[in-house]
Protein backbone atom coordinates (compact mmCIF):
# COMPACT_ATOMS: atom_id res chain seq x y z
CA UNK A 1 0.00 0.00 0.00
CA UNK A 2 2.78 2.44 0.94
CA UNK A 3 4.67 1.34 -2.15
CA UNK A 4 1.60 2.13 -4.26
CA UNK A 5 1.24 5.59 -2.73
CA UNK A 6 4.89 6.20 -3.53
CA UNK A 7 4.27 5.27 -7.17
CA UNK A 8 1.26 7.61 -7.31
CA UNK A 9 3.33 10.46 -5.94
CA UNK A 10 6.26 9.74 -8.20
CA UNK A 11 4.17 9.48 -11.38
CA UNK A 12 2.49 12.76 -10.47
CA UNK A 13 -0.10 14.64 -12.49
CA UNK A 14 0.34 13.94 -16.16
CA UNK A 15 -2.57 15.85 -17.67
CA UNK A 16 -2.19 19.21 -19.40
CA UNK A 17 -3.93 21.67 -17.03
CA UNK A 18 -5.23 24.08 -19.66
CA UNK A 19 -5.67 22.55 -23.06
CA UNK A 20 -6.71 25.83 -24.69
CA UNK A 21 -3.57 27.85 -23.89
CA UNK A 22 -0.74 25.28 -23.68
CA UNK A 23 2.33 25.95 -25.86
CA UNK A 24 3.51 23.23 -28.23
CA UNK A 25 7.13 22.15 -27.70
CA UNK A 26 9.52 21.16 -30.47
CA UNK A 27 9.11 21.35 -34.22
CA UNK A 28 5.49 22.03 -35.01
CA UNK A 29 3.93 23.52 -38.10
CA UNK A 30 0.58 25.06 -37.35
CA UNK A 31 -1.22 28.01 -38.97
CA UNK A 32 0.98 29.46 -41.72
CA UNK A 33 1.55 33.16 -42.25
CA UNK A 34 2.29 34.34 -45.79
CA UNK A 35 4.11 37.67 -46.06
CA UNK A 36 3.48 40.21 -48.81
CA UNK A 37 7.11 39.91 -50.00
CA UNK A 38 7.10 39.59 -53.78
CA UNK A 39 8.39 36.27 -55.12
CA UNK A 40 7.96 34.54 -58.45
CA UNK A 41 4.36 33.44 -57.91
CA UNK A 42 4.60 30.27 -59.97
CA UNK A 43 7.56 28.91 -57.96
CA UNK A 44 5.72 28.10 -54.69
CA UNK A 45 2.75 26.83 -56.71
CA UNK A 46 4.94 24.38 -58.65
CA UNK A 47 6.78 23.37 -55.50
CA UNK A 48 3.70 22.18 -53.59
CA UNK A 49 3.21 18.40 -53.96
CA UNK A 50 -0.56 18.55 -53.30
CA UNK A 51 -1.46 21.78 -55.15
CA UNK A 52 -2.36 23.43 -51.85
CA UNK A 53 -0.72 26.70 -52.94
CA UNK A 54 -2.42 28.98 -55.45
CA UNK A 55 -1.09 32.22 -56.90
CA UNK A 56 -2.45 35.73 -57.28
CA UNK A 57 -2.76 36.29 -54.34
CA UNK A 58 -0.59 33.54 -52.84
CA UNK A 59 -2.83 31.28 -50.72
CA UNK A 60 -2.30 28.02 -48.84
CA UNK A 61 -5.29 25.72 -48.49
CA UNK A 62 -4.86 23.89 -45.16
CA UNK A 63 -7.42 21.36 -46.34
CA UNK A 64 -4.94 20.25 -48.99
CA UNK A 65 -1.64 21.08 -47.24
CA UNK A 66 0.39 18.11 -45.99
CA UNK A 67 2.39 20.41 -43.69
CA UNK A 68 5.66 19.18 -45.20
CA UNK A 69 7.02 22.72 -44.82
CA UNK A 70 8.81 22.63 -48.18
CA UNK A 71 7.45 26.09 -49.16
CA UNK A 72 8.68 27.62 -45.89
CA UNK A 73 12.04 25.90 -46.40
CA UNK A 74 12.55 27.22 -49.93
CA UNK A 75 10.89 30.64 -49.44
CA UNK A 76 11.55 31.46 -45.76
CA UNK A 77 10.85 35.15 -46.37
CA UNK A 78 7.45 34.35 -47.90
CA UNK A 79 5.98 31.50 -45.85
CA UNK A 80 6.39 30.76 -42.14
CA UNK A 81 4.50 28.19 -40.12
CA UNK A 82 3.52 29.40 -36.64
CA UNK A 83 2.92 27.09 -33.68
CA UNK A 84 -0.76 28.10 -33.55
CA UNK A 85 -2.61 24.78 -33.38
CA UNK A 86 -6.13 26.22 -33.31
CA UNK A 87 -6.80 25.70 -37.01
CA UNK A 88 -10.07 23.76 -37.00
CA UNK A 89 -13.14 25.44 -38.49
CA UNK A 90 -16.65 24.67 -39.69
CA UNK A 91 -16.36 26.64 -42.93
CA UNK A 92 -14.26 25.14 -45.71
CA UNK A 93 -13.03 28.48 -47.09
CA UNK A 94 -11.68 29.49 -43.64
CA UNK A 95 -8.94 26.91 -44.20
CA UNK A 96 -7.51 29.00 -47.03
CA UNK A 97 -4.80 31.32 -45.67
CA UNK A 98 -4.10 34.31 -47.92
CA UNK A 99 -0.91 36.40 -48.12
CA UNK A 100 -0.89 39.24 -45.61
CA UNK A 101 -3.49 37.36 -43.58
CA UNK A 102 -2.62 37.10 -39.88
CA UNK A 103 -6.12 36.52 -38.52
CA UNK A 104 -6.81 33.45 -36.40
CA UNK A 105 -8.77 30.57 -37.90
CA UNK A 106 -12.12 30.42 -36.16
CA UNK A 107 -15.49 28.77 -36.36
CA UNK A 108 -18.38 30.63 -37.91
CA UNK A 109 -20.91 30.69 -35.08
CA UNK A 110 -23.79 31.37 -37.49
CA UNK A 111 -23.19 28.02 -39.23
CA UNK A 112 -23.23 25.85 -36.10
CA UNK A 113 -26.45 23.84 -35.98
CA UNK A 114 -28.70 24.86 -33.09
CA UNK A 115 -29.05 21.33 -31.72
CA UNK A 116 -25.28 20.92 -31.29
CA UNK A 117 -25.17 23.27 -28.32
CA UNK A 118 -28.56 22.18 -27.11
CA UNK A 119 -27.67 18.50 -26.88
CA UNK A 120 -23.90 18.07 -27.05
CA UNK A 121 -22.33 20.93 -25.08
CA UNK A 122 -21.83 18.76 -21.98
CA UNK A 123 -21.47 15.35 -23.59
CA UNK A 124 -20.42 14.35 -27.08
CA UNK A 125 -19.87 10.72 -28.03
CA UNK A 126 -18.15 10.10 -31.34
CA UNK A 127 -17.68 7.08 -33.57
CA UNK A 128 -14.38 7.03 -35.47
CA UNK A 129 -14.43 5.73 -39.03
CA UNK A 130 -11.10 4.97 -40.62
CA UNK A 131 -11.95 5.24 -44.31
CA UNK A 132 -8.59 4.20 -45.78
CA UNK A 133 -6.42 6.18 -43.38
CA UNK A 134 -2.78 5.35 -42.71
CA UNK A 135 -3.19 5.09 -38.92
CA UNK A 136 -1.53 8.44 -38.26
CA UNK A 137 -4.68 10.51 -37.64
CA UNK A 138 -6.18 7.49 -35.93
CA UNK A 139 -3.26 7.31 -33.46
CA UNK A 140 -3.58 11.02 -32.76
CA UNK A 141 -7.32 10.66 -32.15
CA UNK A 142 -6.49 7.88 -29.68
CA UNK A 143 -4.05 10.26 -28.01
CA UNK A 144 -6.90 12.76 -27.45
CA UNK A 145 -8.24 10.40 -24.77
CA UNK A 146 -4.90 9.59 -23.10
CA UNK A 147 -3.73 10.86 -19.70
CA UNK A 148 -2.06 13.96 -21.17
CA UNK A 149 -4.82 15.39 -23.32
CA UNK A 150 -7.71 13.77 -21.43
CA UNK A 151 -10.55 14.85 -23.70
CA UNK A 152 -12.95 12.87 -21.48
CA UNK A 153 -12.86 15.67 -18.90
CA UNK A 154 -15.03 17.72 -21.29
CA UNK A 155 -17.45 14.85 -21.84
CA UNK A 156 -16.01 14.10 -25.28
CA UNK A 157 -15.34 10.41 -25.90
CA UNK A 158 -14.99 7.83 -28.63
CA UNK A 159 -17.47 4.98 -28.43
CA UNK A 160 -17.39 1.49 -29.92
CA UNK A 161 -20.73 1.58 -31.74
CA UNK A 162 -22.50 4.12 -33.97
CA UNK A 163 -25.66 3.36 -31.94
CA UNK A 164 -24.01 5.01 -28.92
CA UNK A 165 -22.67 7.96 -30.89
CA UNK A 166 -23.74 11.56 -31.51
CA UNK A 167 -21.64 11.85 -34.62
CA UNK A 168 -18.84 10.42 -36.71
CA UNK A 169 -15.19 11.38 -37.19
CA UNK A 170 -13.87 10.41 -40.62
CA UNK A 171 -10.16 9.84 -41.27
CA UNK A 172 -8.53 8.79 -44.53
CA UNK A 173 -9.37 9.74 -48.13
CA UNK A 174 -12.47 7.43 -48.23
CA UNK A 175 -11.54 4.42 -50.31
CA UNK A 176 -13.95 2.61 -52.63
CA UNK A 177 -14.03 -0.26 -50.12
CA UNK A 178 -15.02 2.02 -47.25
CA UNK A 179 -17.61 4.20 -49.03
CA UNK A 180 -20.39 1.67 -48.31
CA UNK A 181 -19.49 0.92 -44.66
CA UNK A 182 -19.13 4.69 -44.04
CA UNK A 183 -22.71 5.27 -45.22
CA UNK A 184 -23.97 2.30 -43.17
CA UNK A 185 -22.24 3.61 -40.05
CA UNK A 186 -23.55 7.15 -40.51
CA UNK A 187 -27.10 5.86 -41.03
CA UNK A 188 -26.84 3.87 -37.79
CA UNK A 189 -26.12 7.00 -35.72
CA UNK A 190 -29.33 8.40 -34.20
CA UNK A 191 -30.42 11.98 -35.01
CA UNK A 192 -29.31 14.67 -34.36
CA UNK A 193 -25.78 13.83 -35.51
CA UNK A 194 -22.65 15.58 -36.64
CA UNK A 195 -19.84 14.88 -39.11
CA UNK A 196 -16.20 15.77 -38.42
CA UNK A 197 -13.45 15.41 -41.03
CA UNK A 198 -10.05 14.82 -39.41
CA UNK A 199 -6.87 15.27 -41.42
CA UNK A 200 -5.87 16.44 -44.87
CA UNK A 201 -6.75 13.08 -46.45
CA UNK A 202 -10.34 13.27 -45.17
CA UNK A 203 -10.83 16.96 -46.01
CA UNK A 204 -9.58 16.92 -49.61
CA UNK A 205 -8.25 13.44 -50.40
CA UNK A 206 -4.73 14.74 -49.74
CA UNK A 207 -2.09 13.02 -51.83
CA UNK A 208 -4.80 10.64 -53.10
CA UNK A 209 -6.95 13.39 -54.60
CA UNK A 210 -8.25 12.29 -58.00
CA UNK A 211 -7.31 8.64 -57.48
CA UNK A 212 -9.76 6.08 -58.94
CA UNK A 213 -9.36 4.07 -55.72
CA UNK A 214 -11.28 6.63 -53.67
CA UNK A 215 -14.98 7.47 -53.60
CA UNK A 216 -15.89 10.70 -51.84
CA UNK A 217 -19.51 10.96 -52.92
CA UNK A 218 -20.69 10.61 -49.29
CA UNK A 219 -19.33 14.05 -48.45
CA UNK A 220 -21.38 15.89 -51.07
CA UNK A 221 -24.60 14.66 -49.46
CA UNK A 222 -24.20 16.19 -46.01
CA UNK A 223 -23.13 19.35 -44.18
CA UNK A 224 -19.73 18.97 -42.57
CA UNK A 225 -19.80 20.31 -39.01
CA UNK A 226 -16.06 20.54 -38.42
CA UNK A 227 -12.88 20.44 -40.51
CA UNK A 228 -9.76 19.52 -38.53
CA UNK A 229 -6.69 20.02 -40.74
CA UNK A 230 -3.31 18.39 -40.14
CA UNK A 231 -1.22 15.60 -41.56
CA UNK A 232 -1.73 13.99 -39.17
CA UNK A 233 -3.98 16.13 -36.99
CA UNK A 234 -2.74 17.30 -33.61
CA UNK A 235 -4.77 16.31 -30.49
CA UNK A 236 -4.78 19.98 -29.42
CA UNK A 237 -6.24 21.00 -32.80
CA UNK A 238 -8.96 18.37 -32.56
CA UNK A 239 -9.95 18.99 -28.93
CA UNK A 240 -9.98 22.79 -29.26
CA UNK A 241 -11.96 22.56 -32.49
CA UNK A 242 -14.59 20.28 -30.97
CA UNK A 243 -14.80 22.43 -27.83
CA UNK A 244 -15.41 25.51 -29.94
CA UNK A 245 -18.09 23.63 -31.85
CA UNK A 246 -20.04 22.51 -28.79
CA UNK A 247 -19.47 25.53 -26.56
CA UNK A 248 -19.38 28.52 -28.88
CA UNK A 249 -22.17 30.96 -28.22
CA UNK A 250 -23.73 33.04 -30.93
CA UNK B 1 3.62 11.82 -35.18
CA UNK B 2 6.52 12.68 -37.43
CA UNK B 3 4.90 11.84 -40.77
CA UNK B 4 5.09 15.46 -41.94
CA UNK B 5 8.82 15.69 -41.23
CA UNK B 6 9.94 13.57 -44.18
CA UNK B 7 9.78 14.05 -47.93
CA UNK B 8 10.70 11.53 -50.60
CA UNK B 9 14.50 11.26 -50.39
CA UNK B 10 15.07 13.94 -47.76
CA UNK B 11 14.06 15.76 -44.60
CA UNK B 12 14.13 19.49 -43.89
CA UNK B 13 14.28 18.91 -40.15
CA UNK B 14 17.73 17.61 -39.13
CA UNK B 15 18.39 15.77 -35.87
CA UNK B 16 20.58 18.25 -34.00
CA UNK B 17 22.78 18.07 -30.89
CA UNK B 18 20.09 20.02 -29.05
CA UNK B 19 17.38 17.51 -29.97
CA UNK B 20 19.75 14.72 -29.01
CA UNK B 21 20.22 16.06 -25.47
CA UNK B 22 16.46 16.71 -25.13
CA UNK B 23 15.78 13.13 -26.20
CA UNK B 24 18.32 11.78 -23.72
CA UNK B 25 16.71 13.78 -20.93
CA UNK B 26 13.25 12.54 -21.94
CA UNK B 27 14.44 8.92 -21.99
CA UNK B 28 16.02 9.32 -18.54
CA UNK B 29 12.73 10.55 -17.12
CA UNK B 30 10.61 8.03 -19.01
CA UNK B 31 12.75 5.01 -18.16
CA UNK B 32 12.28 5.55 -14.41
CA UNK B 33 8.49 5.93 -14.71
CA UNK B 34 8.27 2.99 -17.07
CA UNK B 35 10.32 0.60 -14.91
CA UNK B 36 8.27 1.55 -11.88
CA UNK B 37 4.90 0.90 -13.53
CA UNK B 38 6.11 -2.23 -15.37
CA UNK B 39 7.44 -3.66 -12.12
CA UNK B 40 4.10 -2.95 -10.41
CA UNK B 41 2.22 -4.57 -13.28
CA UNK B 42 4.23 -7.78 -13.42
CA UNK B 43 4.20 -8.36 -9.64
CA UNK B 44 0.46 -7.87 -9.05
CA UNK B 45 -1.15 -11.32 -8.61
CA UNK B 46 -4.47 -10.03 -10.02
CA UNK B 47 -2.73 -8.94 -13.22
CA UNK B 48 -0.79 -12.18 -13.60
CA UNK B 49 -4.00 -14.16 -13.08
CA UNK B 50 -5.48 -12.33 -16.08
CA UNK B 51 -2.33 -12.46 -18.23
CA UNK B 52 -1.11 -16.03 -17.81
CA UNK B 53 -2.52 -18.73 -20.12
CA UNK B 54 -5.01 -16.23 -21.62
CA UNK B 55 -5.31 -15.89 -25.40
CA UNK B 56 -2.76 -18.55 -26.29
CA UNK B 57 -1.49 -18.99 -29.85
CA UNK B 58 0.83 -21.98 -30.11
CA UNK B 59 4.00 -22.10 -32.14
CA UNK B 60 2.38 -24.57 -34.57
CA UNK B 61 -0.65 -22.32 -35.20
CA UNK B 62 1.45 -19.15 -35.53
CA UNK B 63 3.78 -20.92 -37.97
CA UNK B 64 0.90 -22.17 -40.11
CA UNK B 65 -0.80 -18.76 -40.40
CA UNK B 66 2.50 -16.88 -40.80
CA UNK B 67 2.32 -14.30 -38.02
CA UNK B 68 4.96 -11.58 -37.96
CA UNK B 69 6.62 -9.30 -35.42
CA UNK B 70 5.76 -9.72 -31.76
CA UNK B 71 2.91 -12.08 -32.69
CA UNK B 72 5.61 -14.48 -33.96
CA UNK B 73 8.29 -13.87 -31.34
CA UNK B 74 5.81 -14.49 -28.46
CA UNK B 75 5.76 -18.23 -29.23
CA UNK B 76 9.29 -19.13 -30.17
CA UNK B 77 9.38 -18.03 -33.82
CA UNK B 78 12.57 -16.11 -34.51
CA UNK B 79 11.24 -13.64 -37.08
CA UNK B 80 12.70 -10.14 -37.08
CA UNK B 81 13.82 -8.09 -40.10
CA UNK B 82 16.25 -6.15 -37.89
CA UNK B 83 18.37 -9.29 -37.46
CA UNK B 84 17.68 -11.22 -40.69
CA UNK B 85 17.84 -8.24 -43.10
CA UNK B 86 19.56 -5.44 -41.17
CA UNK B 87 19.60 -2.13 -43.04
CA UNK B 88 20.86 1.40 -42.40
CA UNK B 89 21.68 1.89 -38.71
CA UNK B 90 20.66 -1.66 -37.82
CA UNK B 91 23.75 -3.05 -39.54
CA UNK B 92 25.86 -1.74 -36.67
CA UNK B 93 23.58 -2.92 -33.87
CA UNK B 94 23.81 -6.75 -34.16
CA UNK B 95 20.17 -6.99 -33.11
CA UNK B 96 19.23 -10.12 -31.19
CA UNK B 97 15.42 -10.62 -31.16
CA UNK B 98 13.62 -11.06 -27.84
CA UNK B 99 11.86 -14.44 -27.92
CA UNK B 100 9.15 -15.75 -25.58
CA UNK B 101 7.64 -19.23 -25.63
CA UNK B 102 4.20 -19.28 -23.96
CA UNK B 103 2.23 -17.42 -26.69
CA UNK B 104 -0.21 -15.93 -24.17
CA UNK B 105 -1.11 -12.36 -23.13
CA UNK B 106 1.67 -12.56 -20.56
CA UNK B 107 4.27 -13.41 -23.22
CA UNK B 108 3.14 -10.50 -25.41
CA UNK B 109 3.20 -8.06 -22.48
CA UNK B 110 6.66 -9.14 -21.31
CA UNK B 111 7.96 -9.10 -24.87
CA UNK B 112 6.81 -5.49 -25.23
CA UNK B 113 8.51 -4.53 -22.00
CA UNK B 114 11.82 -6.08 -23.07
CA UNK B 115 11.61 -4.58 -26.55
CA UNK B 116 11.01 -1.12 -25.09
CA UNK B 117 14.16 -1.53 -22.96
CA UNK B 118 16.04 -2.76 -26.02
CA UNK B 119 14.86 0.20 -28.13
CA UNK B 120 15.85 2.72 -25.46
CA UNK B 121 19.31 1.14 -25.44
CA UNK B 122 19.57 1.36 -29.24
CA UNK B 123 18.48 5.01 -29.31
CA UNK B 124 21.05 5.91 -26.65
CA UNK B 125 23.74 4.10 -28.64
CA UNK B 126 22.80 5.58 -32.03
CA UNK B 127 22.62 9.21 -30.90
CA UNK B 128 26.17 9.04 -29.57
CA UNK B 129 27.39 9.74 -33.08
CA UNK B 130 25.15 12.04 -35.12
CA UNK B 131 25.66 11.96 -38.88
CA UNK B 132 26.07 15.31 -40.65
CA UNK B 133 22.86 16.69 -42.13
CA UNK B 134 23.02 16.87 -45.89
CA UNK B 135 20.88 19.89 -46.64
CA UNK B 136 21.77 20.19 -50.31
CA UNK B 137 20.55 16.91 -51.72
CA UNK B 138 20.20 16.55 -55.45
CA UNK B 139 16.84 15.42 -56.76
CA UNK B 140 16.18 11.70 -56.77
CA UNK B 141 16.59 9.98 -60.12
CA UNK B 142 13.47 8.74 -61.92
CA UNK B 143 12.53 5.10 -61.18
CA UNK B 144 13.98 2.44 -63.53
CA UNK B 145 11.76 1.00 -66.24
CA UNK B 146 9.99 -2.37 -65.94
CA UNK B 147 11.21 -2.89 -62.40
CA UNK B 148 9.89 -4.60 -59.32
CA UNK B 149 11.20 -3.42 -55.96
CA UNK B 150 10.38 -4.84 -52.58
CA UNK B 151 11.40 -3.40 -49.22
CA UNK B 152 11.04 -4.79 -45.70
CA UNK B 153 11.23 -2.81 -42.47
CA UNK B 154 10.56 -4.12 -38.97
CA UNK B 155 7.84 -1.83 -37.63
CA UNK B 156 6.67 -2.13 -34.04
CA UNK B 157 3.87 -4.52 -35.04
CA UNK B 158 6.11 -6.56 -37.35
CA UNK B 159 7.44 -6.44 -40.86
CA UNK B 160 6.06 -3.73 -43.16
CA UNK B 161 6.42 -4.64 -46.80
CA UNK B 162 6.40 -2.07 -49.61
CA UNK B 163 6.25 -3.22 -53.25
CA UNK B 164 6.55 -1.00 -56.32
CA UNK B 165 6.22 -1.96 -59.98
CA UNK B 166 7.11 0.40 -62.83
CA UNK B 167 6.04 0.21 -66.48
CA UNK B 168 8.01 0.56 -69.73
CA UNK B 169 8.14 4.37 -69.27
CA UNK B 170 9.46 4.17 -65.71
CA UNK B 171 6.10 5.39 -64.37
CA UNK B 172 4.66 3.86 -61.23
CA UNK B 173 2.20 1.13 -62.26
CA UNK B 174 1.40 -0.31 -58.85
CA UNK B 175 2.35 0.44 -55.28
CA UNK B 176 1.30 -1.97 -52.57
CA UNK B 177 1.94 -1.72 -48.85
CA UNK B 178 1.39 -4.78 -46.70
CA UNK B 179 0.90 -4.01 -43.03
CA UNK B 180 1.91 -6.58 -40.35
CA UNK B 181 -1.68 -6.58 -39.06
CA UNK B 182 -2.69 -8.28 -42.30
CA UNK B 183 -1.11 -11.52 -40.99
CA UNK B 184 -1.74 -11.03 -37.32
CA UNK B 185 -5.53 -10.48 -37.22
CA UNK B 186 -6.00 -14.21 -37.85
CA UNK B 187 -3.85 -14.84 -34.76
CA UNK B 188 -6.32 -12.79 -32.67
CA UNK B 189 -9.16 -14.92 -34.01
CA UNK B 190 -7.25 -18.08 -33.06
CA UNK B 191 -6.25 -16.70 -29.65
CA UNK B 192 -9.81 -16.02 -28.46
CA UNK B 193 -11.05 -19.53 -29.22
CA UNK B 194 -12.23 -21.39 -26.09
CA UNK B 195 -11.59 -18.28 -23.99
CA UNK B 196 -14.18 -16.48 -21.90
CA UNK B 197 -15.82 -13.50 -23.56
CA UNK B 198 -14.45 -11.31 -20.75
CA UNK B 199 -10.93 -12.15 -21.93
CA UNK B 200 -11.56 -10.82 -25.42
CA UNK B 201 -10.56 -7.18 -24.75
CA UNK B 202 -7.29 -8.10 -23.04
CA UNK B 203 -6.43 -10.59 -25.78
CA UNK B 204 -7.32 -8.16 -28.56
CA UNK B 205 -5.32 -5.32 -27.01
CA UNK B 206 -2.33 -7.55 -26.28
CA UNK B 207 -1.90 -7.78 -30.06
CA UNK B 208 -2.82 -4.09 -30.54
CA UNK B 209 -3.30 -4.42 -34.28
CA UNK B 210 -4.15 -1.78 -36.82
CA UNK B 211 -7.57 -1.63 -38.48
CA UNK B 212 -6.14 0.69 -41.11
CA UNK B 213 -3.65 -1.73 -42.56
CA UNK B 214 -5.94 -4.72 -42.86
CA UNK B 215 -8.75 -4.58 -45.36
CA UNK B 216 -9.69 -0.97 -45.90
Amino acid sequence: MLANLKILKHQGKQYIPDITTVKVPGIFRGRPVISTVVVDERAPVDLCPTNAITANPVCIDLGKCTFCGECAHVFPEKVTFTTDYKIATNQRQNLVVQEGDTALIELNAALIKKEIQQYFSGSLKLRQICAGGDNSCELELNACSNVNFDMGRFGIDFVASPRHADGIVITGPITQNMAGPLQTCYDAVPEPKIIILAGTDAISGGIFEGSPAINRSFLSKYTIDLYVPGNPIRPLTFINGVLELIKKRK
Amino acid sequence: MAKGLIRAGKTNFPFTEKLSSELTQMLDEFEKDFEEIANELFTLPSVLARFEKTGVVTNAVATSIGTVGMAARMCGIKRDIRSTHPHDLYTGLQHEPVIKQSGDVNARARLRKKEINQSIGYIRQIIQVLPEHESDLSEMAAPSRNSFTISLVEGWRGEICNCAITDAMGELMLYKIKDPSFHNWLAVAMAVRNNEISDFPITNKSFDLSYCGHDL
